[in-house]
């Protein structure tokens, strides 16, 4: 139980690592694109992952990465990398589902921000990057952090695609939801309901801690 | 130093043609409201492009169409924006230090920011954020002085400190300052010359 | 005259309870292993056929994920496994009777049709080069995965080849991973590969290690429409079901 707990966190952490940095900054230029159809497009594909139900989201990952797929097929003979059956290919669903979470919630999050704040900064000397880094960023801070728990908990329960996609192999794609699942079909319940107090346990802790975190930064100042 | 205007630009529909020069000293820019004039600010700053036209500082070229462009953070410009447009997030003492690093408030005591170093930007009243504006204005040294209405919060007194502080500092440097105002009075105490703005067109009077 | 009246009267009423009537709609639902799907359709149209009041349903999946959902209440009245430990242990906490054994499989050895892997043989997997993943049926709950594991074990090559193993979470999945390429060689049965050409077979199951898959019949009590159920059962462990698992690539029971 405690391996399913960890490759569940492992993923997820795994997962965050691209879709926090790219789902900010899309979300940041989907704040501050000037509406037309390339901003509609780049919008509609966002929050595809969303529309979609996790099984046929599963699919297009299996057409797109699988051993045959159109990039699947150069991951595997150029650089020898597979996903299904891995807890890259979990990492993959996990990441795929939880990026419009993070996007959206970056969206609004920079949306927020004033433009003035930005344009007094740059007109007194500070580079965009710095402008980001001293105005933008701690402004948008308090509604990234929620951004970023509702994406890293939406990984940490994702089942559906990651079943489709990734298959079940035990050791790398049998994370706790998962695994919560198999153990129903199998008639373990008594596992499924230790695995599902667990998960319901971490879920509770992450946005406890991303909680406590954000209301310290808003003590402190430097969220308005 | 001197900086020269001669540009068009459409922001929103809004048709904008400024033609004027601007020597060293305070050049008011007086007008209507919805007359271009914070446009033209903004336009001066960098924070829009023209479309036609040039504008010029010195021996360097701004704003070009097509090509020549010097970006806001490079024209050395002060702003003392309308709503002072504060960070929310920092003291006025961080928020100073971050574009002038150690920098000290010498010479501008007069305005009064020296007490309000501690606070954030939301324990302050309208007046004294405007002062905190003007300051942050003034404390990199620039070559160009952009004021929208810098001065609309500050009772009679207060006001009249400020504008000679700065006509001093203009004097002293010997720097470009454009004054948006609404107020003749202001016009006839610090400003040397006078820009017109009606109807999104701005020129010498 | 008085007293013949009331017998008089009821001479009506006994001819309404004489006459016949309409024979009422009948659904049946069967549980059934995934790889029995084919000559179980053809069998239920067949039936269908001759009873026009019966209906029949099938769930088709993993014989223990199906044990599983009956003993959760599942409303089904007849279970065709494809082993025989789902149903003894389905038959602890539910009622039910065996009513045969309706078809016996191979386990066969499937691999990609690729060039890397042309000289795959079962004596030759556990250390084959091109061999990086072995599909097999989720263990417990699909048979041809505990099958697999047991002919693996009596050659001796499970633990040399465990960690190549990937699961599917039926048969038809575990051969679908080879078709796809996801899997280089899979244990499947016999009749999953009839007709496909995605997939090469290497060959049924060395005869030390061949597993006896045997598919029992269970017949629920307490199911809905439980004696037309058991009927239906009954004719499928006849003549006409035996003759059909046969044609589909079943061996006898």
């Amino acid at each position: 139980m405690i391996a399913s707990l960890l490759l569940s966190l492992r993923v997820t952490l795994a997962a965050l690592a691209v879709v926090i940095p790219a789902g900010a900054a899309l979300g940041w230029w989907l704040a501050r694109a000037r509406s037309g159809w390339r901003r509609t497009i780049v919008d509609a594909l966002v929050v595809l992952p969303m529309v979609l139900p996790p099984s046929v989201l599963g699919y297009y990952l299996l057409v797109l990465f699988g051993r045959h797929g159109v990039v699947g097929r150069v991951l595997a003979e150029v650089f020898g990398v597979r996903l299904v059956f891995t807890a890259a290919g979990a990492a993959l669903a996990a990441g795929v589902v939880a990026f419009p979470l993070m996007a959206k919630g970056a969206q609004a999050a920079f949306a927020r921000v004033e433009r003035e704040l930005e344009e007094v900064a740059r007109v007194h000397g500070l580079s965009p990057w710095r402008v980001f880094r001293e105005v933008t960023l701690p402004l948008a801070a308090p509604g990234l952090a929620v951004a970023v728990t509702l994406a890293a908990l939406r990984s940490l329960g994702e089942f559906g695609a990651t079943l489709v996609f990734a298959g079940y192999a035990p050791g790398a794609t049998d994370t706790a939801p998962l695994e919560i699942f198999m153990a129903l079909q199998t008639g373990d319940d008594a596992r499924a309901g230790r695995l599902v107090v667990a998960l319901t346990a971490l879920s509770v802790a992450t946005t406890v801690t991303l909680g406590w975190w954000t209301g310290r930064e808003t003590r402190r100042g430097t969220a308005p | 130093m001197t900086l020269v205007v001669d540009a068009r630009a459409t922001v929103q529909g809004f048709a904008l043609r400024a033609r004027f020069t601007a020597p060293p000293g305070i050049t008011a820019i007086r007008g209507p409201s919805a007359s271009g004039k914070t446009l033209a600010l903004r336009l001066i700053a960098g924070l829009l492009r023209a479309d036609a036209g040039s504008l010029r500082f010195d021996d360097e070229v701004w704003d070009a169409p097509p090509g020549a462009w010097r970006a806001p953070e490079r024209r050395g410009v002060g702003y003392a924006p309308q709503h002072a447009a504060l960070w929310p997030h920092r003291t006025v003492r961080a928020q100073l230090d971050v574009i002038a690093p150690g920098r000290a408030l010498d010479g501008l005591e007069a305005l009064g920011v020296g007490a309000l170093m501690d606070r954030f930007p939301a324990g302050l009243s309208g007046g004294e954020r405007q002062r905190v504006a003007l300051a942050r204005a003034l404390l990199r040294g620039p070559r160009l002085l952009l004021l929208d209405e810098p001065w609309s919060a500050l009772d009679r007194e207060a006001r009249t400190t400020a504008a000679q502080l700065v006509a001093r500092e203009v004097r002293a440097r010997g720097i470009v300052a454009l004054l948006v105002t609404h107020d003749t009075e202001d016009v006839d105490a610090v400003a040397e010359r006078v820009v017109r703005a009606k109807d999104g067109v701005l020129s010498e009077g | 005259m008085t007293r013949r009246a009331p017998l008089r009267c009821l001479a009506p009423i006994a001819l309404l309870a004489c006459r016949r009537e309409a024979p009422r709609p009948v659904t049946l639902h069967i549980s059934a292993a995934i790889s029995l799907r084919a000559p179980l359709e053809d069998l239920a149209r067949r039936y269908e056929g001759s009873h026009p009041n019966h209906s029949l349903r099938f769930s088709f999946g993993a014989s223990g994920d199906l044990a599983t959902q009956i003993a959760r209440g599942a409303p089904v009245s007849l279970f065709a496994s494809a082993a025989s430990e789902p149903v003894e242990r389905l038959a602890r906490g539910t009622r039910l009777e065996v009513i045969c054994t309706l078809a016996g499989n191979e386990l066969v050895l499937v691999r990609r049709d690729a060039s890397a892997l042309t000289d795959l043989r079962w004596d030759n997997l556990a250390t084959h080069r091109a061999v990086e993943r072995l599909a097999l049926g989720v263990s417990p709950s699909v048979p041809a995965g505990v099958y697999a594991e047991r002919c693996l074990t009596a050659l001796g090559a499970l633990d040399a080849l465990r960690p190549k193993i990937v699961r599917g979470g039926n048969v038809r999945q575990v051969l679908d991973l080879v078709a796809r390429g996801e899997a280089d060689a899979a244990l499947v049965y016999a009749t999953d590969v009839r007709g496909r050409s995605d997939v090469v077979v290497v060959g049924a199951a060395p005869p030390p290690a061949r597993p006896a898959v045997r598919y029992p019949l269970a017949w629920i009590a307490g199911g809905p429409d439980a004696t037309e159920a058991r009927a239906l059962g009954l004719w499928l462990c006849g003549p006409d079901g035996r003759r059909t698992f046969l044609a589909h690539g079943f061996t006898a029971p």
